[in-house]
């Protein structure tokens, strides 16, 4: 897999849109996932997803192969994702549960099989953590995520935001903070890791 | 009994795991003994594990990456460069779908080059020719910016894309100054023409950037300038490893909720070239905000080369300098 990763990154380096397209195919949703995560909305993900592709591609020439591949496209990301305006401007777009049709649910392939009554559960689930997301800066949605779901340190996301460590850990505190209070997960009922559905 | 209220920021830390081993051992400890800290933890731990089901839940179905592939593909194939008259048709639409502001004062510029051109053709001093092309060079810094910002392509680096700001082109403040040195130098009454159409230049450079920000936006960068300077300054009492900045903070924290405002403002008016210096200042604002009131000076070191890495202060000043430019110019 690694050596397959290799001649693809090679091939693209030498102008071969394919190979880059075969690559492109090895990272694409979990790059789509956090730019989702980030903007809250699948049409806005896949705009800004494409961009970050966009911008690898014209750009593989430079890769050095000094940091795996992801971590090069993830730099591309976050750069991208921090200059995005439409992300900055959906930042007040609270998105009510009203939003969230029972078709757009029904799409949704772990809901196919569940009771009706799961279904509502799961969909205000979802239209809860998206209202959190909204709720937070873009600095902090993206800090969040940067932690949360790509699992990079503090000090890592501080070099890649360009901001201290100190800022990293007050805005996770801050977003982790926000959603809980959305979830409406209290400290007394999550003693025992009971958790507010 | 420990102060919950001073670990709870430690928590986070707890949850996601970046305490170092002695420190980890200590806050767990800390936690076992304390009810409400376990019961923050706990809160935390199923806060995640709710936006982990969320977001599975939110994620497209198998049957959504065939289109994502091909609509992929095809901005790819889109993407290869454009042939010149291609591109050029682009730039001209694109100028035309600008505010007007923008068309006019590409005109005036147009119009400047034109007698600029013209006053070249003339027999004129050495001087004067240089003093031109100098003149011109800002001025074409400054047309070239006003189309950089959106039309540029992250540079291909691991390192992240710094903000620039788009009025400083490297030497552009440099040779401004150049350029006025040698306007007041009594020679040139020898070359009246030739100054004439590089003050024109000028001007209309000076115009460009008086028509792109108010009287607030100016106050706030001077503010600003001033926080940072003194921030740069920031020295520590008889060698303590902190210093105190609380009133830097205070400072700091109305500055930025200024700043945010405005960024928004020359967002909502499209005034790319203000809203990227606001917010290149925002993440240092924030920085400084968020420091404790003494504040280590290892933390403080980092923000000042920040600072100056992204050249902010000098930014600012090309702002603030610009009412001395044009009354120099009118003199």
């Amino acid at each position: 897999m690694q050596a397959s990763e290799a001649a693809l990154i090679r091939g693209a380096k030498g102008g071969d849109r394919e190979a880059f397209c075969q690559l492109a195919r090895l990272y694409e949703r979990r790059l789509f996932a956090l730019a989702l995560y980030y903007c809250r909305d699948a049409h806005d993900a896949e705009d800004l997803s494409q961009e970050v592709w966009l911008k690898a591609y014209r750009a593989i020439g430079s890769f050095r192969g000094e940091s795996s591949f992801y971590t090069w496209l993830r730099r591309i990301a976050i750069n991208t994702f921090l200059n995005d305006r439409h992300s900055v401007g959906s930042q007040g777009k609270a998105i009510s549960s009203d939003n969230v049709s029972i078709d757009e649910i029904g799409d949704m392939a772990a809901l196919n099989d569940a009771g009706i009554e799961e279904v509502l559960h799961k969909r205000q689930m979802v239209a809860q953590v998206r209202e959190a997301m909204a709720e937070l800066t873009p600095q902090q949605r993206l800090i969040f995520l940067l932690k949360h779901e790509e699992e990079m340190s503090c000090e890592e996301i501080a070099q890649a935001c360009e901001v201290s460590t100190g800022t990293v850990k007050k805005a996770l505190f801050r977003a982790v903070q926000k959603i809980r209070e959305r979830l409406g997960i209290s400290q007394k009922n999550a003693e025992g890791l009971a958790v507010t559905k | 009994m420990h102060d919950c209220r001073q670990i709870e920021e430690r928590l986070i830390e707890l949850v996601f795991d970046e305490l170092a081993e002695g420190q980890r051992a200590e806050m767990l400890a800390l936690v076992g003994n304390c009810p409400h800290c376990r019961a923050q933890v706990e809160s935390y731990k199923a806060t995640l594990t709710t936006f982990d089901e969320a977001a599975i839940l939110m994620l497209p179905d198998e049957s959504y990456w065939n289109g994502y592939e091909s609509r992929l593909r095809s901005r790819l194939a889109a993407a290869e460069r454009p042939h010149l008259p291609e591109r050029w048709i682009a730039i001209i639409a694109d100028l035309f779908r600008r505010p007007a502001w923008v068309l006019a004062t590409a005109t005036l510029l147009l119009a400047a080059l034109v007698i600029w051109t013209v006053a070249k053709s003339s027999p004129s001093g050495k001087e004067a020719s240089s003093l031109q092309s100098e003149a011109v060079t800002v001025t074409d810094k400054v047309l070239a910016n006003i189309d950089t910002p959106e039309s540029g392509v992250a540079p291909p680096t691991d390192k992240p894309k710094s903000h620039k700001n788009p009025w400083r082109g490297g030497s552009s403040q440099q040779a401004e100054r150049q350029v006025m040195a040698k306007a007041e130098k009594p020679e040139r009454q020898e070359n009246l023409q030739a100054e004439s159409s590089a003050r024109v230049t000028t001007e209309a450079q000076v115009a460009l950037m008086a028509s792109a920000i108010d009287v607030e936006t100016i106050r706030h960068f001077e503010k600003t300038q001033m926080l940072l300077r003194s921030f740069r300054n920031l020295r520590s009492v008889s060698d303590a490893a902190s210093v105190e900045i609380a009133q830097e903070k205070e400072r700091c924290r109305a500055l930025l909720f200024q700043n945010i405002l405005l960024r928004r403002e020359a967002n909502a008016k499209g005034f790319t070239p203000v809203e990227e210096v606001l917010s290149n200042v925002e993440p240092v604002l924030i920085d400084i905000a968020n420091l404790p009131d003494k504040a280590p000076l290892a933390e403080i070191r980092a923000i000042r080369q920040r600072i100056q890495k992204r050249e902010i202060v000098a930014t600012l000043q090309v702002y603030l300098a610009k009412p001395a430019v044009v009354g120099a110019i009118t003199e």
